[in-house]
């Protein structure tokens, strides 16, 4: 071989050589782009119960995860203010959901955070002023905001982040496997299999319902259990919304009904729309639809109501969205209403770090800035929120470290 | 405080003062080796007849070792020496593993970072050891490079560099990064322990192999070869190298070269580096274009073998590499840890080294074929020569060589090289034997648990009763544990943090203790005022998996119960409000079999690695092991 053919050999094999290294250590180009994902709302929420109204949301100003704690807020019968009722001796740094159980009676299982594996369960019956161990659920509870649901008899029902329904019969009964989400996908037909279970509730009546995303367009997927059956009963869709994804954002018991938060479409496009069930679940009426545009929904306030019959008792239906935009709807085919924007920098949290929480006579909004709780009103006919409220509350920064 | 865990800093005192305590016994003793040696030399040729008036073997008929051997060997000592003492660094026992080793594995396959994780945890166990033993062996090296000029005491040298070069190329360096995404000769490909390795490995190569030109031209080919696949890398499309910004961030050279000014250096370097990264970043294209042909030109050059242009080619590639060990390494040792001066230097070194192999060799009449290629005569002498240590005559046995006669004169004979070269090999054992040592042990070094104030304290008083509930609903009390060593903590259930590291560390200790376990009770008591129910106890056994340990008591009562053995043990339960978890002192008790408190160690988790982990595991099993010795 000539030296000049040796020379092409040797920039060949150089070349194919780097072509080997280069595709084994290069980053691939040209990936699909994928489609908007699902929305996920915050684990911020709250209630309005018989006794007056709760909230959980997130505080502390820390960029360590584990350092920020969620905070439970209860404004208890008439009261016009809001107290702290975060309950003792577990870290919350996981998150808390709260259900009421009826009268002042308030049960809040914690999530599971760093090494811990399993949610303490906690109850109180004076509104949170004192909270006493009431066992625990021996999954993690799921990083949905509806993952805890009382029953009128006293039992409680949540959803787990294996996609399990447990069902605790009563206070000191072991918790059971009520369901997967496997099962109550193939209880309720093919059409909705897999359901991603997202929230449970308990309806009027004492029936259990489950929620969460149905595969198949234009399908809510909210089930219920009714002899040891699960059957879809979820509402509906107009027909104009009909050849959409439709996932169930948030489902809980309102007073009289049971409210849920659908979001039709995905990205910029989607569409929410308030839905409410009469007292057993079995059937549903939507709201109009409302396009949030680029505005993420973060969380959603339900009503009481104080009627479980006629659109005209139903609860309103008020939701958070990101940039401090909010609104809201009134009940059963009422268009929506924008509420004013919340001030700039009320939240230093973008993710749970706000909420907005029925409260009577409309609505108000909870914000956390660091270790400060802010409450706003909004007074009839006002076109901006007031603060009527401050709270002050020393996060125990380190203390999970 | 539980949940107040501390974190083991790189730098904390007692890690690096137990760092440089290793380092200054074992250095003592790397002296004292030097020592016996230079008086063992000089008792010998007292002693050997004749062996006084010489010191190694004859020069005559032996050729100077060539210059691009010499370079190479003496370039890779002071640079293993260099390397050896930035492994002296306070940081770097706690430091390498996690800054170093683990992220040059970033982006590796699986099987890349399984092996640099496997090499991490070896340190992580036992820090101190492993960064001493890696200081010494590096000197050492480095010394007996220098040293050994010729010969198989030269020769071994070099096989050392390859055997260390390649276990820190692929448990340090992740192989140089080859097999992760954005491969460039700039940032160090193929890595600067994989040069080491050549570099030793053209230094163990026989006599014969310097005495023509085919290594140089095999050095310089392969040397041409890699810069042209270079090239064709930094002309990649999908690694990234031609965009100065990609979204208006710094592209791939751009930010390479921002971050490196960001580090810690004279400010006049910061400021070249960081204009340098400006430019990169405002002319992407131009400045990689610039690369590319020069990696090309340079690498086409040397892979032609033609002498005309290999001066040339080799002058570009010293003023390229100065360019880019400046401005793109930034002298590899600014900033974090550094553990070598980067590549640059040593691909210089291999490349100048070859290129005086080939150009100082007697150019042959012809080109010699391979299998018929006579070496010069006074080239092959010295490969057949006797090394400096052994001696001239018929082969002998190793007992004849270790007869005190032959051993006399062996070392008598023996040139002031070979004995530095003998030593720089015991300076390198001084650091492989304590941990090898440590490395047979199961548990970690008792060093992390200590970093951590997992301090010991002795202690003698009976140790207070209880009576509690264990985790299946039996009454178990402190004298119904009489007979055995109870270890005895206090963990809260629903802790999210410490108490779940802390019953792991308990787990270990049993695996630790073996069949001695028998003789040891693992006991916790409740520490949370809230969740004191059984069914939390067993629900932490069941998260941490100690309910299949058959002595372990996860003991709870009421809170008034729980109280008085707080109370009697000096435990501070609180409970913070606003979601704070329980905040309690993280201890342990060991308890002998009469009921007497023996020890008290202090057993906050720190950052619960895997390593700190094993330590207070260790720490704990000694303790316990202890305790039953002297009960």
């Amino acid at each position: 071989m000539t030296r000049s053919r040796r020379g092409a050999g040797a920039a060949v094999l150089a070349a194919v050589t780097a072509a080997g290294l280069a595709s084994c250590g290069s980053a691939h180009a040209g990936q699909a782009i994928p489609s908007a994902p699902p929305i996920r709302l915050s684990l911020a929420t709250s209630a309005d119960y018989p006794d007056g109204s709760w909230a959980v949301l997130v505080m502390g100003g820390s960029t360590a995860q584990h350092n920020n704690f969620w905070q439970v807020f209860v404004r208890p019968g008439q009261a016009g203010a809001w107290k702290l009722a975060t309950p003792l001796g577990v870290a919350s740094n996981g998150g808390i959901a709260v259900a009421a159980e009826g009268g002042p009676a308030l049960a809040a299982a914690i999530r599971p955070s760093q090494n811990l594996s399993f949610s303490p369960v906690a109850s109180s019956s004076d509104n949170g002023v004192k909270w006493a161990q009431a066992g625990l659920l021996d999954a993690p509870l799921a990083g949905y905001p509806d993952a805890l649901a009382a029953a009128p008899d006293g039992g409680l029902i949540a959803l787990t982040r294996t996609g399990d329904v447990e069902l605790r019969a009563h206070p000191g009964a072991a918790w059971t496997r009520l369901a997967s989400e496997h099962t109550v996908a193939v209880a309720a037909g093919r059409g909705c299999l897999p359901a991603q279970l997202t929230s449970v509730a308990y309806s009027p009546s004492g029936a259990a319902l489950v929620a969460g995303a149905c595969p198949r367009e234009g399908q809510a997927g909210i089930f219920r259990l009714a002899g040891g059956h699960w059957s879809r009963t979820g509402p509906v869709l107009p027909a104009a919304l009909a050849r959409r994804d439709v996932e169930v954002l948030q489902m809980a018991r309102a007073g009289r009904t049971v409210a849920a938060l659908l979001a039709v479409g995905r990205g910029p496009a989607a569409r929410l729309l308030g839905a409410w069930s009469n007292q057993d679940g079995t059937s549903w009426s939507l709201s109009q639809p409302y396009q949030a545009g680029p505005a993420r929904p973060l969380s959603a306030a339900f009503g009481r109501s104080t009627s479980g019959t006629g659109s005209s008792g139903r609860g309103s239906l008020g939701v958070l969205l990101s940039g401090g935009r909010a609104a809201s709807v009134s009940g059963p085919g009422a268009p929506w209403r924008s509420l004013p924007v919340l001030p700039a920098g009320a939240s230093s949290r973008p993710d749970g770090g706000a909420t907005l929480a029925a409260v009577p006579g409309g609505f108000e909004a909870l914000t956390a800035r660091g270790s400060q709780l802010s409450v706003w009103a909004l007074s009839s006919g006002s076109s901006a929120w007031d603060r009527s409220q401050v709270i002050n509350v020393a996060i125990p920064y380190g203390s999970s470290s | 405080m539980s949940g107040m865990g501390s974190t083991l800093q790189l730098t904390n005192p007692t890690v690096v003062a137990a760092f440089r305590s290793a380092l200054i016994h074992q250095g003592i003793v790397a002296l004292l080796i030097f020592f016996l040696l230079a008086m063992a030399w000089v008792s010998a040729r007292e002693w050997v007849p004749g062996s006084r008036t010489s010191s190694g073997p004859p020069a005559e008929g032996r050729p100077a070792e060539p210059r691009g051997r010499q370079l190479i060997r003496i370039g890779f000592g002071v640079l293993w020496i260099l390397d050896g003492l930035l492994q002296a660094q306070p940081a770097m026992p706690l430091g390498l593993a996690a800054n170093v080793t683990e992220p040059s594995a970033d982006g590796a396959p699986g099987w890349v970072r399984g092996l640099v994780d496997f090499a991490a945890r070896g340190w992580t166990y036992h820090p101190v050891n492993a960064a001493a033993a890696a200081v010494w062996i590096q000197i050492g090296i480095g010394i007996w490079l220098v040293t050994a000029a010729r010969g198989p005491w030269s020769r071994l040298g070099g096989l050392a560099s390859v055997g260390w070069g390649l276990v820190v190329w692929i448990f340090g360096e992740a192989f140089g990064g080859i097999f992760a995404p954005g491969l460039s000769w700039l940032f160090g490909a193929p890595g600067a322990a994989l040069l080491y390795a050549v570099a030793g490995a053209l230094i163990a190569l026989p006599d014969r192999a310097w005495a023509g030109p085919r290594l140089g031209r095999a050095v310089l080919g392969g040397t041409g070869l890699f810069l042209t696949g270079m090239a064709l890398l930094q002309a990649w499309p999908g690694n990234g190298f031609w965009s100065g910004t990609v979204d208006g961030k710094p592209g791939s050279l751009a930010s390479m070269v921002q971050g490196m000014a960001q580090a810690s250096q004279p400010r006049f370097l910061s400021s070249l580096v960081n204009a340098v990264g400006t430019f990169a970043a405002g002319h992407g294209f131009a400045v990689n274009l610039v690369l590319v042909v020069a990696l090309a030109a340079i690498g086409l050059a040397l892979a032609s073998g033609r002498r005309a242009v290999l001066r040339p080619a080799i002058g570009l590639l010293l003023v390229l590499c100065a360019a880019v060990w400046v401005v793109v390494q930034d002298l590899g040792v600014f900033g974090g840890l550094g553990t070598d001066p980067n590549s640059m230097i040593p691909f210089a070194l291999v490349a100048v080294g070859g290129y005086l192999a080939l150009a100082e060799a007697p150019a042959p009449a012809e080109e010699p074929g391979p299998a018929k290629a006579p070496a010069p005569a006074e080239a092959r002498a010295p490969a057949e020569a006797p090394g400096p240590i052994t001696p001239a005559g018929p082969r002998l046995g190793w007992r004849d060589r270790l007869r005190p006669g032959r051993l006399a004169a062996l070392i008598g004979n023996a040139s002031p090289r070979t004995l530095g070269a003998i030593g720089a090999l015991g300076m390198a054992i001084i650091g492989v034997i304590p941990l090898a040592a440590a490395s047979a042990s199961a548990s970690a070094s008792p060093i992390l648990a200590q970093a951590l104030d997992g301090s010991s304290a002795p202690l003698d008083f009976k140790a207070p009763a209880f009576t509690l509930t264990n985790q299946h609903g039996q009454t178990v009390s402190l004298a119904s544990l009489r007979g055995k060593v109870v270890l005895l903590t206090f963990l809260d259930p629903v802790c999210t943090s410490d108490c779940p590291l802390i019953a792991q560390e308990f787990r270990q200790a049993d695996h630790l203790l073996g069949g001695r376990s028998r003789q040891v009770e693992l006991v916790a008591v409740v520490t949370n005022p809230v969740y004191t129910q059984s069914e939390y106890t067993a629900a932490f056994d069941r998260q941490e998996h100690m309910s299949t340990l058959p002595n372990w008591q996860y003991l709870t009562g009421s809170v008034a119960q729980l109280e008085k053995v707080w109370r009697q043990y000096g435990i501070a339960a609180q409970t913070l409000p606003a979601g704070g978890m329980i905040g309690h002192n993280d201890i342990a008790y060991v308890i002998d079999r009469s009921g007497q408190t023996r020890t008290e160690l202090n057993f906050d988790p720190g950052p619960g690695t895997s390593s700190t982990q094993a330590s207070f595991a260790g720490e704990l099993s000694t303790a316990a092991q202890q305790t039953l010795g002297s009960s």
